[in-house]
């Protein structure tokens, strides 16, 4: 659904890149999380494959289309959700999606449906000015869904939201998953990336340094030890046991066998974890 | 494409609303309707200078002229050069005699934008010293007009003429600053970047707003004309003049606010791209001022369009080519600034 090959980008058309040999390919119906921290190259990267930023170098396709050549009509099978809500204040929620729904030569869902889908319903009519940093991310989010795209880039969705709306928009991106969505989501949070993404790539001033699933991530880099927590004359005991050492193998059994074991965690590593491991620097 | 631009109307039509551009656009023309009407004079002076030419042999003129001052009169030897001061000053009235049978023959000559009014008070200022000097009553004066211009049909006067000025300055003209803020307000809330991310094409974009601001000059032009210059009106040329020449009016902002990130780096070269547009206007208030290069101005044909369409007066070529200026002018700036909107404003 979108391949993704060598793409470089510099600001100043000079040596300097700020994206460098770029390369993924994602299949329909995935979601591909793209990490990295501030300035490390995902919008940049996103702003191409959306045609923001005319493509100078590599090749961008999506769905069948060739981003070095934009034919305008791919955008109806696009939808976009940016960081930053690109609202207009002085309209209400349901002018601003009403406004989108028309700019599409494809079939558009009710925008007082995706207001109720995002629980907006009661500030539909009111201008968006008004609207929470949460409600205008929301909306933006309708925005990108009105044209019920076959790929959805979204930036930073749950940014800004509070805890009970960040869920509603996680199982909103899990449903559109199930419909066939495919999904490019651009985050700097590990979690969002840990709980939705299929395949993450990690990018680090301008280069793509890893790319695979979380699992795979966070067992090649992470350590095969179990915490385990043990219950010795009332009171509890933690311990840490390698699974590549006999010992500790045969001390977890031991325990196991005594009955006294309360909890057992694994050990893997956390993307961030990894993100540090490979480029020596945090994601934020 | 049509529907696109259907929604982008109707979305600059609310921003307009919101943003009180409309409120804006009434009030002011309600407030230059109650000018016009009220407070401009139909006619600026009411003093004008003479030109004297004696053919008479006693030159009894001369003294005449000379009682008056030479502010106020002066003495000519000759019809063609009383002809050429008065096409150099178009406030002056000429003054002729010439040998009768028994009474010298007086004529009078006006300009053609002079009423009325100020033809009959210099008939009555005249008359007692022409009864002095020759017997001569003033239903024994010839009078007859100069046409300074062409066009003329028939004097206009000074608070209806200004609404042309009007039309041309508001609603035409500041379309250049109602679409720069407009632009970069959007620029600031990135929605911009949300549209070009939707099959909408930047042309499109760029003509539903100078369309929207266009609306707002029709109605502009609907509140101020009817209730000043009243009936006459060609109103379908005047509306496609005010229309078309506002958009391109508006064009013309777009492409300067592409080179600019804000509203304070734009406004000066905007009000000097205002002025410049504005340069036919001296042609319009100094009719004998009008050399080539001022001809060839972009809104020159316009203004003028305009002017015949107010007040018509027989000469539908200077409307048609007003018109076909326009609609030419308006063609290669929506292309020349939805380019520059695309590469320099939105993906800066």
């Amino acid at each position: 659904m979108i391949h993704v090959r060598e793409l470089y980008h510099s600001y100043g058309h000079n040596d300097t890149y700020q994206v460098k040999n770029v390369s993924f390919d994602i299949t329909r119906g995935e979601i591909f999380g793209f990490l990295g921290p501030n300035g490390a190259g995902k919008s940049t990267t996103q702003k191409i494959m959306t045609g923001l930023l005319p493509l100078q170098r590599g090749y961008v396709e999506l769905a069948g289309q060739d981003m070095g050549h934009i034919d305008r009509q791919i955008f109806n099978k696009i939808g976009v959700a940016f960081e930053q809500a690109n609202l207009y204040g002085k309209l209400t929620g349901l002018e601003n999606l009403q406004f989108h729904a028309g700019l599409y030569g494809v079939p558009t869902i009710d925008p007082m449906a995706l207001l109720i889908r995002l629980d907006l319903e009661e500030a539909a009519n009111k201008r968006v000015s008004t609207y929470s940093k949460g409600m205008q991310q929301r909306l933006a989010l309708a925005r990108s869904l009105l044209n019920n795209p076959e790929i959805l880039f979204l930036d930073e969705p749950t940014s800004g939201l509070d805890p009970s709306s960040a869920r509603s928009v996680k199982e909103l991106i899990r449903e559109k998953q199930t419909e066939g969505v495919t999904i490019f989501l651009t985050t700097h949070d590990m979690h969002v990336a840990e709980e939705l993404c299929n395949r993450v790539a990690f990018i680090n001033a301008g280069e793509i340094v890893a790319l695979d699933s979380p699992r795979e991530l966070k067992l090649r880099y992470g350590e095969r030890t179990l915490l385990i927590e043990n219950r010795v004359n009332g009171h509890i005991e933690s311990l840490i046991l390698d699974q590549n050492k006999d010992d500790d193998r045969r001390h977890l059994l031991a325990l196991m066998q005594a009955g006294s074991v309360e909890t057992v965690h694994s050990q893997e590593a956390t993307l961030e974890a990894v993100f540090i491991a490979l480029t020596g620097r945090g994601l934020d | 494409m049509l529907k696109r631009l259907w929604v982008s109307l109707k979305r600059d039509f609310k921003m307009n609303l919101t943003n009180g551009y409309l409120l804006i656009t009434v009030a002011v023309a309600l407030l230059y309707m109650l000018v016009v009407r009220f407070a401009v004079p139909e006619q600026l002076s009411t003093s004008a200078r003479l030109y004297l030419y004696d053919a008479t042999t006693e030159q009894t003129m001369a003294n005449y002229a000379q009682s008056f001052g030479e502010e106020q009169a002066v003495l000519v030897y000759g019809e063609t050069e009383l002809t050429e001061l008065m096409a150099e000053n178009e406030n002056s009235v000429g003054l002729i005699l010439t040998e009768g049978d028994p009474l010298p023959q007086v004529r009078l000559v006006f300009q053609a934008a002079q009423g009325e009014q100020i033809q009959q008070l210099m008939l009555a200022s005249l008359e007692s010293e022409l009864r002095a000097l020759y017997g001569v009553e003033a239903s024994d004066i010839e009078v007859s007009t100069r046409l300074l211009n062409e066009t003329y049909s028939e004097p206009i006067p000074f608070n209806k003429g200004l609404v042309t000025v009007l039309l041309y300055s508001d609603p035409v003209m500041i379309g250049l600053l109602f679409v720069a803020a407009l632009y970069f307000v959007e620029r600031q809330q990135g929605t911009v970047k949300a549209y070009l991310v939707t099959p909408g094409r930047v042309w499109e974009y760029v003509l539903a707003k100078a369309v929207s601001l266009g609306l707002l000059a029709l109605l502009f032009t609907l509140i101020l004309v009817p209730f000043t210059v009243g009936s006459g009106v060609n109103y379908a040329a005047l509306l496609t003049l005010v229309f078309m020449g506002s958009i391109l009016s508006s064009l013309v902002g777009t492409l300067l606010a592409s080179f600019y990130t804000d509203l304070g780096q734009f406004f000066a070269p905007g009000v000097l791209v205002i002025l410049f547009l504005s340069l036919p206007g001296i042609s319009y208030y100094v009719p004998s001022f009008s050399p080539w290069w001022l001809r060839l101005h972009p809104t020159y044909s316009m203004l003028f369009g305009m002017k015949e369409a107010l007040f018509p007066s027989g000469n539908p070529q200077i409307i048609v080519s007003g018109v076909l200026v326009l609609l030419a002018l308006d063609i290669v700036m929506l292309a020349v600034s939805s380019l520059a909107l695309d590469r320099q404003f939105v993906r800066r």
